[in-house]
């Protein structure tokens, strides 16, 4: 007998808790032992929900007159009846029921624990340097050589290159790190730890924030006045923090793409609160530091957009208008 | 806690050696114990008073300068009464214990000194009048060196200082904490100048005679009526005694030195003092450091935690050759940002510092490309006064640069402006 519908009934963690198939109508799922798929939880009815097809012959779940009703997993309102299927989610009572279409091919066997060579990465249409081992060790090389660069052009003492190793020893080490941890938070949602590019992932980002903090030295070296860090830099680093995060859902679980971007931007933003509200301590705080923009950079000084000492002079005036505020502010 | 005022940078030494030092001096001659025992009676010792406590929180000295009970002293010794009136108050203890309250009827911050008034008639006092004595005359200082009891200590008369802002007497005498407001006098009684501050190693400081007379005829004046708010006067005096000096700074006669390919200016008048230092590359810091700063050496007290008054240049010619020009850079960087803040104040005296950068292009005859940092705070407690940084990188070379630091402490704003215009244009 042909399959109509294949209904998986998940666990809490959205694993698979079993697996079935329709095969004729109607069919009939709940908690009683006479249905067609038997569900274990109290929230649900004896018989909860009827497969049939509907007036035009789709295939629709509709709801049996149950108690807490049947839902789609778009929505928290009751619905009388779903359309099946196209990895459609229920649910009904506090069980979730994912449907497929049979005609639906299933991914290729993993090979035995142990060898990472093979992994596959947990979401279809993943880029390319991110599924192809050697395009991975090559983003994760690139990170290491741009980080070296910065190391060895920063350092003012004497560069050896042990200082140099070890620099960029503890930068791989804290990718790993990282990694390391989105690794073990996939072997455990979906067994596919996916190592290596999580670790691509991550050097991929650094690199980037290494290079987009560069630009954002020069653009503050020679705009001082234009709050370039405020208005450029940091929302450019937030959306690669989001990306970043975005990478790595994507690699761990099989969300939708629209969700992961809400969840990674969720991060993101409570991540600025965050640092909002310290920021925000910090600034009424008391303190003898000067801060101020220091950047300086080796090039021609007539490439460097100036202005003149009057201008100068009087710009300096908003900070006697600010010093003057801080008296009250610093006073309550 | 002992008043004298002392230089910070051996204000720990001054307290260590003053025991060792007073049991190095040479015994007391009979001239000595003549001028102790017909001048002791007019010399007080003070104590400020934590009203809550009870409890001493200030000690120094004093003497009568009237029959009707004017008392000279430091203004440092009161310091804390002119901040807080209300939580401190000043008395004068007598040999036996008894005590006097005093009011404060007249203050000098910028020399440090007060006229105190106590409701009580001496019968002896001291009378001021400006002498002139030759150098290495025999001098007699009296206070109480660390509550120790009235004491005398010789001394010799060294002249004026040569490179003050305002006149200081050099005393070679082991003057101590406590003796603070305590008069220096010759043989027969006159008084030559105020006890006032110490470096340790018998070098010490007058303010001369004239000033005191000057404020206590000031004080004596008809009409005159003692100012509500001192605090306000402190702020007032700090505001005119800078524009003596700072009028003057930076103008086109300024010297110059130069530093590598540059030339900055040194020494803006007579009264500031100038070092420099020189630190050669190593394998393992491959850059050279030239250092070449000036700063007065006159400071106006304003209280336990703060003093004003100061300026400072400090310049740094940095010479990377085997860096090239991105780790140049990274160290010229380095620099620019570092660098503490040396200007004193706590939460209580000063605001945080608001700071921004420019690039700025000078319009001298040899115009410099450079980058400009400038840093303000205000004064919480007086009004009008500011300290002011400016921190100045030179752009343009690959291997070389200069960063100069101007720190001006206790200034208007408008002075500050005016003065930051005018250093910009000579570093070229």
């Amino acid at each position: 007998m042909s399959t109509l519908v294949v209904i998986d009934v998940l666990d809490p963690r959205g694993g698979v808790a079993s697996r079935a198939r329709i095969t004729s109508l109607p069919a009939t799922i709940g908690r009683g032992f006479g249905n067609d798929i038997i569900i274990d939880d109290p929230y649900t009815d004896p018989t909860h929900v009827r497969i049939v097809l509907d007036e035009s012959g789709a295939l629709v779940a509709e709801d049996a007159g149950s108690v807490n009703g049947l839902r789609s997993s778009n929505s928290s309102d009751r619905v009388a009846r779903v359309t099946l299927c196209n990895g459609t989610v229920l649910r009904i009572g506090r069980t979730s029921l994912r449907c497929y279409d049979p005609a639906e091919s299933v991914a290729p066997a993993i090979p035995e624990a142990g060898s990472i060579r093979d992994e596959q990465p947990a979401t279809a249409g993943a880029p390319t340097w991110l599924t192809t081992p050697g395009a991975r060790w090559g983003v994760v090389i690139a990170a290491m050589a741009i980080d070296l660069l910065f190391t060895y052009t920063g350092t003012v003492e004497r560069v050896t290159a042990a200082k140099l190793i070890t620099a960029a020893l503890a930068v791989l080490v804290a990718m790993a790190l990282w990694a390391g941890a989105w690794a073990l938070a996939g072997r455990l949602a979906t067994h596919r730890a996916a190592f290596t590019s999580h670790l691509a992932l991550a050097s991929a980002a650094f690199g980037v924030g290494l290079i987009v903090s560069v630009v954002g030295e020069w653009l503050e070296f020679l705009w001082p006045a234009g709050a370039v860090s405020s208005i450029l830099i940091l929302p450019v680093n937030l959306v690669l923090l989001t990306g970043l995060i975005y990478g790595h859902l994507g690699l761990v679980s099989s969300m939708a793409s629209r969700r992961r971007i809400r969840v990674s931007a969720a991060v993101v933003g409570s991540l600025v609160a965050l640092a909002g509200v310290f920021a925000l301590a910090d600034q009424e705080k008391f303190s003898t530091k000067m801060s101020f923009a220091e950047q300086l950079k080796p090039i021609p000084a007539r490439f460097v957009p100036t202005v003149s000492v009057d201008e100068f002079a009087k710009a300096s005036r908003v900070l006697r208008t600010a010093a003057d505020a801080n008296v009250t502010t610093e006073s309550k | 806690m002992f008043a004298l005022r002392v230089r910070a940078a051996v204000a720990a030494a001054c307290v260590l050696i003053a025991g060792s030092v007073a049991s190095a001096q040479a015994p007391v001659t009979d001239l000595t114990s003549t001028v102790f025992r017909r001048f002791a009676d007019q010399v007080i010792k003070i104590h400020v008073i934590e009203t809550s406590s009870s409890a001493k929180a200030e000690l120094g000295s004093g003497f009568f300068v009237s029959g009707a009970g004017h008392i000279i002293t430091n203004f440092h010794v009161i310091s804390q009464l002119v901040h807080e009136p209300t939580r401190y108050r000043a008395e004068w203890v007598e040999a036996g214990g008894a005590t006097h309250p005093l009011t404060i009827l007249a203050i000098d911050v910028v020399r440090d000194l007060a006229v105190l008034h106590a409701d009580y008639k001496p019968a002896k006092f001291f009378v001021l009048s400006a002498i002139t004595e030759p150098q290495g005359t025999r001098l007699y200082s009296l206070g109480h060196p660390n509550d120790l009891g009235l004491s005398i200590v010789e001394g010799t008369y060294n002249g004026l200082l040569q490179y003050t802002l305002y006149p200081k007497i050099h005393f070679t005498g082991a003057l101590n904490p406590g003796m603070s407001g305590g008069p220096t006098i010759t043989e027969d009684g006159r008084v030559i100048g105020v006890n006032v501050s110490t470096e340790g190693n018998e070098i010490s400081f007058l303010v001369p005679v004239d000033r005191a007379e000057a404020l206590l005829e000031k004080a004596r004046a008809p009409g005159y009526v003692t100012p509500a708010d001192e605090l306000a006067q402190v702020g007032a005096q700090v505001r005119a005694y800078q524009d003596v000096y700072l009028d003057k700074l930076f103008g086109d006669s300024t010297p110059t030195v130069a530093l590598g390919p540059y030339k900055v200016p040194t020494r803006p008048a007579s009264f500031f003092k100038c070092w420099a230092d020189a630190t050669r590359s190593t394998s393992e810091r491959p850059y050279d450091v030239v250092s070449h700063q000036c700063s007065t050496d006159d400071y106006v007290f304003l209280s336990g935690d703060q003093s004003t008054g100061m300026v400072e240049l400090r310049h740094r010619l940095y010479t990377g050759t085997g860096l090239g020009a991105l780790r140049f850079y990274s160290l010229y960087e380095a620099r620019f940002a570092s660098g503490a803040n040396e200007m004193e104040g706590s939460e209580t005296d000063v605001t945080r510092f608001e700071c921004q950068t420019r690039n700025v292009r000078t319009s001298s005859r040899a115009p410099s490309t450079m980058r400009a940092a400038m840093c303000v705070r205000r004064y919480k407690k007086l009004r009008g006064l500011y300290d002011v940084m400016l921190r100045v990188a030179v752009l343009g070379h690959t291997n070389s640069g200069l960063i100069t630091t101007l720190s001006l402490s206790g200034v208007s704003f408008e002075n500050a402006e005016r003065i930051t215009r005018r250093f910009l244009d000579r570093i070229q």
